[in-house]
């Protein structure tokens, strides 16, 4: 912040000499490296076909952009990963944070209902997968069902945690002026818990992300997990590192947009 | 209301106990206490830490029943916190998303039953009004975090004010400042609770000067088990200044006769608890 804050040019001259150019030159070298020496295999062991050079990887990703892969374009690969995580993790943040904060506020309640999720949360989620696909089949509901899986445990626990960090003395000044439950929970609960809350959807987001590429991986015609294990098995390594680079891309990005709700939001926080 | 509106005593307590189990067995935080603090007097009861005078406080705001003996507010038998008992708590208790005005506004927007302002309009008059005699008016539209700790303090008291509690029950709400900023509340609580603006005051310190400076009436209560020892009625005028107060020698006697009086119930100095010390756990 500082360095953009004082404005000067000599520090922003300074901020791209000290920060960007000397990683970005490793890279540089890396890439020439790989482009120009791999090939001649001077590596032993390292087979330069399986290996791909940068400039195949830049033909792969045009290619992609321009016509697609497997019959979708690339945006509807992307698109397609997007939404499942999106339904997965909407469904899980819209009950998991109620039923967090109801279990997380009501002892008696969390009593009976979280050693059943305590259990649960250190399951991989990639362990459902064999469950639900002798459940539901291999249709877009079982992904979505092991993304709730994922998203919902998190969430869930993160809220009851939040819930039970919220200070004392808050629901002190509660009873003192006579909130209701309803107002205790929306006006104190809820925002004393939120910060916690939201660290938790944001490790649910990620997770969910990671996740739904795993799912597309064993069983789906479209998204980023069905572009990279159907190129693989056709030794089309450039159309595979593209894949995993949008991927770590979108995931950057979705966090990115976490952050900046997360600022606005939750303003007071850290301060 | 009605029996209890014609005595001139707003805070009464008869005969009260209240214990706690622990591993250790029963603790007797407090132990048979009768006091009465009339209208619009101020109370403060000093003792060492643990002595039970945070649970005497809890008592009389209705967050813990006694074990045994009668609590009485403005006449009528204490069963659960409500607002005609504001509470200030040891730390400010602001809440950290919301500005110095919304905080202060709170009680009276979302609280049920109080006696102050109940529309938009009535509580923004009331809080700009409050904010104003706590000198917070410019920082209204400020964040807790933005505050420094007297500020937050201020705004804690205008919390509590606003809400037009007759009973204004405070734990210990200054212990954390700095020796300046403390004076400064202390004075203004001298201030704002005034002829104009009258309510009750029981206040919970372990500072003797404090509790000289700001009552009328001073309690010292030893520890394991909690036991009003001494009732001291303080004998100067409501309206003498700060300067006018400290610098009599009256208020020096009295205040190292205190003192010397508690360092003598500091455990370990004297074993005037007859209890096992793993008692003394939470306080």
């Amino acid at each position: 912040m500082d360095v953009h804050g004082r404005g000067g040019t000599a520090s922003a001259i300074r901020f791209f000499g000290n920060r960007v150019v000397p990683p970005l030159s490793v890279v540089v070298l890396m890439l020439l490296f790989w482009e120009f020496l791999i090939p001649l295999g001077i590596v032993p062991g390292v087979k330069a076909e399986y290996l791909g050079t940068p400039s195949g990887v830049w033909a792969a990703a045009t290619e992609l952009a321009t016509d697609g892969y497997g019959g979708y374009s690339l945006l509807a690969h992307v698109g397609a990963s997007l939404m499942r995580t999106a339904a997965g993790f909407a469904i899980a943040a819209s009950i998991g944070v109620p039923l967090g904060i109801i279990l997380g506020y009501n002892a008696r309640a969390g009593a009976f209902l979280l050693p059943v999720f305590a259990f649960l949360r250190p399951i991989p989620a990639l362990a459902f997968i064999p469950i639900v696909v002798i459940w539901f089949g291999i249709g877009e509901f079982a992904k979505v069902f092991v993304i709730f899986m994922t998203s919902f445990l998190y969430v869930l626990l993160g809220s009851v945690s939040g819930v039970r960090s919220v200070p004392h003395d808050f629901f002190r000044l509660g009873r003192t002026y006579r909130l209701s439950t309803g107002t205790t929970l929306r006006r104190l609960v809820l925002p004393s818990a939120l910060p916690e809350i939201f660290v938790s959807l944001r490790t649910a987001m990620a997770l969910s992300w990671a996740v739904v590429v795993a799912s597309e991986l064993i069983a789906a015609q479209s998204g980023l997990g069905y572009l990279i294990q159907s190129a693989s098995q056709v030794y089309a390594i450039h159309k595979v590192y593209v894949g995993v680079a949008l991927i770590g891309l979108v995931g950057v990005a979705i966090d990115i947009g976490f952050q900046v709700v997360e600022r606005r939001l939750l303003h007071w926080v850290g301060r | 209301m009605s029996a209890g509106a014609a005595s001139a005593a707003q805070i009464e307590l008869f005969d009260v106990s209240k214990s706690f189990p622990t591993r250790a067995g029963e603790r007797l935080a407090v132990d048979r206490v009768t006091l009465s603090i009339a209208r619009g007097e101020t109370a403060t009861v000093i003792g060492p830490t643990g002595c039970g005078k945070t649970t005497l406080l809890n008592l009389v705001a209705g967050f813990t029943p006694p074990t045994r003996g009668r609590v009485l507010t403005g006449g009528m038998p204490v069963t659960d916190p409500g607002p005609d008992r504001g509470f200030m708590f040891q730390r400010p208790t602001l809440l950290p998303w919301l500005t110095v005005f919304d905080n202060v506004a709170f009680p009276c927007r979302h609280g049920k039953g109080l006696s102050g302002p109940d529309s938009e309009g009535g509580i923004r008059a009331a809080v700009l009004d409050y904010l104003e005699r706590v000198g917070l008016a410019d920082a209204r539209d400020l964040f807790p975090h933005q505050l420094s700790g007297g500020m937050q303090s201020r705004a804690a008291l205008a919390r509590l004010l606003v809400a037009q509690s007759t009973v204004l029950l405070m734990d210990e709400p200054f212990a954390a400042l700095d020796a300046q900023t403390r004076l400064s509340m202390q004075q203004l609580l001298k201030q704002v609770v005034s002829a104009e603006d009258p309510r009750t005051v029981l206040f919970i310190t372990h500072d003797v000067e404090e509790a000289l400076l700001i009552s009328d009436h001073v309690y010292l209560m030893s520890a394991s088990p909690g036991r009003i020892l001494r009732h001291v009625e303080v004998p100067f005028s409501r309206h003498e200044t700060y300067r006018e107060r400290v610098t009599r020698p009256q208020f020096t006697e009295l205040k190292h006769e205190l003192i010397d009086q508690l360092e003598r119930l500091v455990p370990g100095k004297e074993p005037l608890h007859n209890q096992p010390r793993q008692d003394r756990g939470a306080h």
